[in-house]
C-alpha cells in the first residue's frame, strides 16, 4: 500500500499565448470507486489516495490556448502523465500520453483523456505529473510550410493532494460513542453505594475547604493569597529560568528596581487613603472619631512592602520570559513617557464615555450597552456637517454633535429602556445589544465600512488647517505631546469640573444624586424621577459626544469603533467604582494608560485583551472598584 | 429581476438552499445551548460565540492535514477541550458577579477570542477538510477496504460511487442532521428532566432553590459546560461546511443573530428555539434578497450607501421591537412536546365531540 500524491500540471505563461489546461482526475479502484479533485491553481484540494498496482488511473485534462494570438495553423499539443518521485530517488515512470490539436479559431478547452494502469512500483508517496508541450507533430503531411515555431511553456505544477483512509479511522467513532455513554455510565455507577461515598466526602471536603476560605479574616486571606501568587510566580520563574539560563543585567535589575519602587509608592498613596476613607465611613456609622490619616501609614506601608516584591520579582521574571519568548516584552521603560502621553490622551476620551456608563449604572443599575454607539454616532454627527457639508467649523461640529446625541441618547432611553424599567432583568440587556447593532449598523450603512477623516479629499471642507494646528507636536516633560491630545485632555478636565459643579450644586443634579441613592424614596418625596433619568441618558451622551469628535480628529472614523472603545470605557467606569463620578473618570486614565504602556509589555496582538483582563480581574477581586466603597460590593 | 423573483430565490437557487439548511442548523445548535442558559438557568451570557469560534478552531487545527489530520470527531473533541478549558480557566470565575457583569465579561470573552483570532490568522485558515467521519471524504464509503461490503453496496445505493456533486451534500447534510437531532434531543432531555426543573428554580430564585438544597454554583455549571459543548460541536461543523476558519465571522454580527434566533422563539422554550432559528434564517435571507434588489432598483443606495448594512438596521429594529412589545418570543414559555400537542389534540378533538353531542 503507498500513498499517490495526484498532481496536476499547468502551464505557466511565457508568450503572448499560454497554453494552460486543467485536470479532472480520477482514480478508478478495482471496486468502481471515484475520487475526483480539480486543480485549479490554488493548494485548497488535498487528499491522499491509497492505491495498489493494478489499479486504473483516468485523467481528464482541459487544455486551452489563451492570450493574444494570431494562430494560423492548429496548434498541436502533446500531453504525458507520469509518474514522479518527489524524493528524488526514482526515476520517473511514464503513463500515458495523448496528443490533440488545437484548432486556430477555438475557444474552448479542448478536453484530454489520459487512461492508465499501475503498474508494479516499490511502496512509497508518489505524485502525478502533467506535462504539455506543443509541436512536434505536423498535422498535415502534404503542409510544405514549415511546422510552427513551440509556444514557449514551462510545465508549474499544481498539487492536489486527499485523505489517508487508514486503520484510524476507527477510533473516532468509538471515542465518540464513549464520550456519549460516559454519563449514562456515571449515572449507573453512582447508585452504587462506593461511588456514593466516595462523592459524599469529596463534597464534604470540598465545601470545608470553602468555607474555610470564605470565613478567613481577610487580611489573613490577602496574604495566603500573596504567599500563593509569590509561590506560583516563583515556580514559574524557576521553570523558565533554568532553560534560558539566569542572565540579569544592571539594567534590567534596575528596571524591576523602578518598576518595584513606582508600585509601592502609588500601592502606599492608594492604601492609606482607602484605609482613611474606610475608617472615616466607620466613624461616622460608630459616632466615633476617626484617626488621623497617619495611623494608616504603617500598614499602608507593609503592603505596599510586599506589592514592591511582587513587584520585583514578577519584573525580573518578564525579562526573562521576554528574552525567551515573542509573547512577552521588555521595553525600554525610559522611552515610555511617549506612551504614557498617548495614554493619557486617550485616556480622557474613555473618561468622558466612562462618566455616561457609570451615571446611568448609578442610577439605574443598568449598563447601557449601547453607549460606545452613541460615542461613534457623536462622532460622526460633526463630521457629517463639517465635512461631508461642511457648514459649519470645528466648534459649530462640537455644538451640532453634542446637541444632536443628546436628541439621540434621550430618544433611545424613552423609546427603548422606558417601557422596560420594570421587566426582568433580561429584556433591558437585550434591548441594550439590539440598539448597540441598529446604531452600529445604520453608520456602516452610511459609510460603508470605510474608515473616512477630516482630510478627505473632494470635501467641502478645508480640514488641513484644523490637522495642521492639532499636529503640532509640543514639548511636554521630556517628550513630545500634540496639540490634540492637551486638548482633549484639558477639555475633559474641565468638562468634569463642570459637572462636579453641575450635581453638586444644581437642583438637577442634586436630583440625580438622590435618584441614584434610592429611586423609589426620591419618586416619594416628589423628584421627577422620568425626567431625572432622561437628564442623565443626555448629559452621558453629549460628554461621549464631545470625546467622540476628538477621538475622530485623533484617529479617524470608523463605523465599528463604538464597540470596542465602548468595552474599554465600561472597564474604566467598573475600575474605578460604578456610580462613582470621579472615579469611572479615573479609571478612563487607568485604562489608557493600562493599554498603552503596558501594552508595549506583551505581544501587540494581544492588546486587545489587555483590557478584557483587566475588567475580569477587577470584577472578581474588587467588584467595587477602586474608590467604590466596600458596601457597594455587588 | 423583479421582486417576486428576488423573494423567491433562497428557495429556488440550489446551492442557496443547502446552505440554507446548514444555517438554520447552525442556528438551531447555538439556539439551545442559549435557551439552556439564558432560557433555564437565567443566566445571561454572550460568550456562545467565542465557544463557538474556539470549537471551529479545534476542528480546524485537527482536522487539517497539514496539523493533525485526526477525523472529524477528533476535531469536535479537540474542539470541545479547548472550549471546556477556555470556560474554566475563563468564564467559571466570573459566575459569582452579577447578571449585568457576567453578561459584559462573556461578551469581552467573545470580542477577545475573536481579537486573538485576527492578529494571528487574519487572512484566515483555508484547507479545512469537509465533514469527514471515517477520516475521508464520505464518498471513500463505497470502497469496500472502508466500509466493507456492505458500505459498499450502501454507497453505491445512495449514488456515492459516482462522486457527483449532490451526493457529497447529501452525505454532509446527514452528518449534520445526525448532530442537530441527537443534540436537540439530549438537550432537550435535559430540559424535561429534573435538572432542567432546578435550573428554573435557579433562575427564578437562587435563595429559595439554595435553601431547598439545590447547589446553585454547580448547576449553573453544568448548564454552561453542556452550552458550552454544544457550541463547540456548532463551531466545528460550521467549519467542515465552510472548509475554512475566518475569524471576521465570529463577532458582534453573528452574536446578534443568534441571539434573535433564541429570543424569537421565547427563552425557556425548547421547541420555540426550532421556529426562532427558522424565522431567523428565513428572515436573514429575504432581507438579503430584499437588499439586493432595492440596490437594483436605486443604484444610488448600493453605490454611496452600503445596502447589506440596512438589513443588520431591520434586525436591530425588530429585536428592539421585539423586546418592548413581546419580550417572551413567540411561544413564550411554552414548552411543546409531542406527547403534548397530542394531548392537546385529543382534548380538543373531546370538546368538539362532547359540544357536537350534547344538547
Amino acid at each position: 500500500m503507498y500513498a499517490l500524491v495526484l498532481l496536476c500540471a499547468l502551464a505557466a505563461p511565457g508568450a503572448a499565448a499560454q497554453v494552460e489546461g486543467e485536470a479532472d482526475l480520477m482514480l478508478r479502484y478495482p471496486s468502481q470507486v471515484v475520487f475526483q479533485t480539480w486543480g485549479d491553481g490554488e493548494t485548497y484540494n488535498r487528499f491522499y489516495v491509497e492505491a495498489e498496482p493494478g489499479d486504473a488511473l483516468a485523467a481528464q485534462l482541459r487544455v486551452q490556448v489563451r492570450g493574444d494570438h494570431n494562430l494560423t495553423h492548429a496548434v498541436p499539443i502533446s500531453i504525458t502523465m507520469r509518474l514522479v518521485d518527489p524524493g528524488g530517488d526514482r526515476p520517473d515512470t511514464p503513463l500515458a500520453s495523448n496528443q490533440t490539436l488545437w484548432p486556430a479559431d477555438r475557444d474552448e478547452p479542448l478536453p484530454v483523456r489520459l487512461n492508465a494502469t499501475l503498474g508494479d512500483l516499490a511502496p512509497g508517496q508518489y505524485e502525478i505529473a502533467f506535462t504539455l508541450t506543443t509541436g512536434a507533430w505536423d498535422p498535415d503531411p502534404d503542409n510544405n510550410d514549415p511546422p510552427p515555431a513551440p509556444l514557449q511553456i514551462g510545465a508549474q505544477e499544481t498539487t492536489v493532494t486527499g485523505y489517508t483512509f487508514q486503520d484510524r479511522y476507527l477510533w473516532g467513532p468509538v471515542a465518540f460513542g464513549a464520550l456519549l455513554a460516559a454519563p449514562f455510565a456515571l449515572r449507573w455507577g453512582s447508585r452504587t453505594q462506593a461511588w456514593g461515598d466516595l462523592r459524599r466526602r469529596a463534597t464534604t471536603a470540598w465545601e470545608d475547604g470553602t468555607e474555610r476560605w470564605i470565613h478567613m479574616d481577610p487580611e489573613r486571606r490577602r496574604r495566603v493569597g500573596m504567599g500563593v501568587g509569590v509561590a506560583v510566580l516563583a515556580a514559574v520563574a524557576g521553570a523558565a529560568m533554568v532553560p534560558a539560563g539566569v542572565g540579569f543585567g544592571a539594567a534590567g535589575v534596575a528596571d524591576a528596581v523602578a518598576l518595584a519602587v513606582l508600585a509601592a509608592l502609588l500601592h502606599a498613596v492608594f492604601g492609606v487613603w482607602a484605609r482613611h476613607r474606610a475608617a472615616v465611613h466607620e466613624s461616622g456609622q460608630t459616632g466615633e472619631p476617626a484617626p488621623p490619616w497617619r495611623s494608616h501609614v504603617r500598614s499602608g506601608a507593609l503592603a505596599a512592602a510586599q506589592t514592591a516584591l511582587l513587584v520585583f520579582v514578577g519584573a525580573l521574571l518578564w525579562q526573562q520570559l521576554a528574552a525567551a519568548t515573542a509573547f512577552f516584552r521588555w521595553p525600554d521603560l525610559y522611552g515610555l513617557r511617549r506612551f504614557v502621553a498617548i495614554g493619557l490622551s486617550i485616556g480622557s476620551i474613555y473618561a468622558l464615555i466612562a462618566i455616561g456608563y457609570t451615571m446611568v449604572y448609578g442610577i439605574l443599575r443598568f449598563i447601557n450597552f449601547a453607549h460606545g454607539e452613541v460615542f461613534t454616532w457623536g462622532a460622526y454627527f460633526a463630521w457629517i456637517f463639517m465635512v461631508q457639508f461642511g457648514w459649519v467649523g470645528l466648534l459649530g461640529g462640537l455644538l451640532v454633535s453634542v446637541l444632536l446625541t443628546g436628541l439621540l441618547g434621550a430618544t433611545m432611553e424613552r423609546v427603548a429602556y422606558r417601557p422596560l424599567r420594570g421587566a426582568s432583568r433580561l429584556a433591558p440587556l437585550v434591548t441594550a445589544i439590539a440598539l448597540s447593532l441598529l446604531l452600529q449598523a445604520a453608520a456602516q450603512f452610511w459609510f460603508r465600512a470605510r474608515k473616512v477623516t477630516y482630510t478627505m479629499d473632494g470635501s467641502p471642507y478645508d480640514g488641513s488647517a484644523l490637522e495642521a494646528f492639532f499636529s503640532r507636536e509640543v514639548a511636554l516633560l521630556g517628550t513630545v505631546v500634540d496639540v490634540l491630545a492637551l486638548t482633549v485632555f484639558f477639555i475633559s478636565i474641565g468638562l468634569l469640573a463642570a459637572l462636579h459643579f453641575f450635581v453638586k450644586y444644581s437642583r438637577l443634579g442634586r436630583a440625580m444624586r438622590a435618584t441614584a441613592d434610592d429611586l423609589e424614596t426620591a419618586r416619594t418625596i416628589g423628584i421627577r424621577v422620568d425626567r431625572t433619568i432622561s437628564a442623565t441618558f443626555i448629559i452621558g451622551s453629549m460628554l461621549a459626544a464631545v470625546g467622540g469628535v476628538f477621538f475622530g480628529l485623533e484617529f479617524g472614523l470608523k463605523p465599528t469603533m463604538g464597540l470596542f472603545v465602548g468595552i474599554k470605557a465600561f472597564t474604566a467606569a467598573v475600575v474605578g467604582g460604578t456610580g462613582n463620578l470621579y472615579g469611572a473618570f479615573l479609571g478612563g486614565f487607568i485604562i489608557g494608560l493600562a493599554e498603552n504602556v503596558g501594552g508595549q509589555f506583551i505581544d501587540s496582538r494581544f492588546q486587545k485583551v489587555i483590557t478584557f483582563a483587566i475588567l475580569v480581574a477587577f470584577l472578581l477581586w474588587r467588584p467595587q472598584g477602586l474608590f467604590g466603597k466596600e458596601s457597594d460590593r455587588r | 429581476m423583479s421582486l417576486f423573483e428576488s423573494l423567491l430565490q433562497p428557495f429556488t437557487s440550489d446551492g442557496l438552499f443547502v446552505e440554507l439548511v446548514w444555517q438554520f442548523c447552525i442556528f438551531l445548535l447555538l439556539g439551545i445551548s442559549l435557551d439552556l442558559v439564558m432560557g433555564y438557568t437565567g443566566l445571561f451570557q454572550l460568550g456562545h460565540i467565542g465557544f463557538f469560534a474556539l470549537g471551529a478552531l479545534g476542528t480546524t487545527f485537527g482536522t487539517h492535514p497539514d496539523w493533525l489530520g485526526l477525523d472529524m470527531f477528533g476535531g469536535i473533541l479537540l474542539g470541545m477541550a479547548m472550549a471546556s478549558l477556555a470556560l474554566v480557566v475563563v468564564v467559571v470565575p466570573t459566575l459569582r458577579l452579577p447578571g449585568d457583569y457576567f453578561a459584559i465579561a462573556t461578551f469581552g470573552f467573545t470580542l477577545s477570542v475573536q481579537a486573538v483570532m485576527i492578529g494571528y490568522w487574519a487572512t484566515g485558515i483555508f484547507g479545512v477538510p469537509g465533514p469527514n467521519p471515517l477520516g475521508c471524504d464520505p464518498a471513500c464509503l463505497a470502497d469496500t477496504r472502508v466500509g466493507g461490503a456492505v458500505g459498499g453496496a450502501v454507497a453505491a445505493a445512495m449514488g456515492l460511487g459516482s462522486l457527483s456533486s449532490p451526493a457529497q451534500t447529501g452525505v454532509e447534510l446527514l452528518i449534520l442532521a445526525v448532530f442537530t437531532i441527537s443534540a436537540y434531543v439530549l438537550i432537550g432531555r435535559v430540559k424535561l428532566a429534573p435538572l432542567g426543573r432546578a435550573l428554573k428554580s435557579v433562575r427564578e430564585d437562587p435563595r429559595a432553590a439554595m435553601s431547598l438544597g439545590k447547589n446553585v454554583q454547580m448547576l449553573r455549571f453544568k448548564a454552561l459546560w453542556a452550552s458550552v459543548l454544544v457550541q463547540a460541536l456548532a463551531g466545528s461543523l460550521w467549519a467542515h461546511h465552510v472548509r475554512n476558519l475566518g475569524p471576521h465571522f465570529y463577532g458582534f454580527e453573528f452574536l446578534i443573530l443568534t441571539v434573535v434566533a433564541v429570543i424569537l422563539g421565547g427563552l425557556g422554550s425548547h421547541a420555540g428555539v426550532l421556529v426562532g432559528a427558522a424565522l431567523l434564517v428565513l428572515v436573514n435571507e429575504e432581507s438579503k434578497a430584499l437588499a439586493s434588489w432595492a440596490g437594483d432598483q436605486w443604484p444610488v443606495l448600493a453605490s454611496d450607501y452600503s445596502v447589506p448594512s440596512l438589513r443588520l438596521v431591520v434586525f436591530g429594529a425588530l429585536l428592539v421591537a421585539l423586546m418592548v412589545l413581546r419580550p417572551g418570543g413567540i411561544l413564550g414559555e411554552r414548552e411543546v412536546t409531542l406527547r403534548r400537542a397530542l394531548a392537546w389534540w385529543r382534548d380538543r378533538r373531546g370538546r368538539q365531540a362532547a359540544e357536537g353531542g350534547g344538547p
